[in-house]
């Protein structure tokens, strides 16, 4: 097996991972209040790191 | 006048063998081209990610007032802001095909130039969106829960103090420190190849 193919199959089993996280997180804990505003304030956070981190 | 004679002379005799050969130069190039390509995609990527998110809370909650859409929108426009601003320096990245070391002496010093407008202009931008958006959004929150309102804003405003105020100049500092570095380097090494060719 070629090592760049390796290297694909763990990228996409690490994405297949975190989706399906996101998917359960999503389902089981939407009903709670706030979480909208949690996850919006995060998703914002987030942006505002790679804005502050990242260099062109 | 002599002293320059001789430094010109100990300059010109030192051996080639010690720098790298020509296909080790396009290799460096090559390198560094696809490393930042991996970094602008996975940055894009994660902003599209990120501003797929908000759109997705807000699209599917009634429960936001009109102050925290308002907000909602500004910090699409920074995500926009900071896409544009990648995918630029993606595409960029992308047209470095082979090339010889004074166009990739300039290339690094174009970086350079760039990511001090950044710094200085388009980056102060996108922050000033990001953050006048965040705290809109979380304008939201003083209707439902005072406490949990001031709490939130005094963390944020703490964090966002840090990072302005520490985080940012380092890491602009580290990294115009090492491009400096790699623009001295390529710099000598065109140097002495020049010479040693005349």
């Amino acid at each position: 097996m070629k090592k760049s193919n390796f290297r694909t199959g763990i990228v996409l089993l690490i994405m297949g991972f975190i989706l399906t996280s996101v998917r359960f997180v999503l389902l089981e804990y939407s009903q709670l209040p706030g979480f909208e505003s949690g996850l919006f304030f995060g998703a914002g956070l987030g942006l505002e790191i790679l804005g502050l981190m990242t260099t062109p | 006048m002599d002293n320059s004679n001789e430094l010109q002379e100990i300059w010109k005799s030192v051996s080639l063998k010690e720098l790298p050969e020509s296909r080790e130069m396009i290799d460096l190039i090559h390198n560094h081209r696809n490393k930042k390509l991996k970094n602008f995609l996975l940055l894009i990527l994660s902003s599209v990610f990120f501003v797929a998110t908000m759109i997705w809370v807000i699209y599917t909650s009634a429960s936001f007032n009109i102050i925290a859409r308002i907000g909602a929108v500004l910090m699409l426009i920074s995500c926009l802001i900071l896409l544009a601003t990648n995918f630029n320096s993606f595409q960029r990245f992308y047209n470095l095909t082979a090339c010889s070391n004074k166009e990739f002496l300039l290339f690094l010093q174009q970086t350079k130039k760039r990511r001090l407008f950044f710094y200085k202009n388009t980056q102060l931008v996108l922050l000033i969106f990001c953050v006048t958006g965040l705290f809109m959004f979380l304008t939201h929150l003083i209707a439902r829960n005072l406490t949990l309102a001031i709490a939130v804003y005094a963390g944020y405003s703490v964090y966002f103090l840090v990072m302005w105020f520490y985080v940012r100049p380092k890491v602009y500092k580290k990294g115009i420190q090492k491009l400096s570095r790699s623009i001295e380097k390529v710099e000598r090494i065109a140097l002495q190849f020049e010479n040693n060719n005349s």
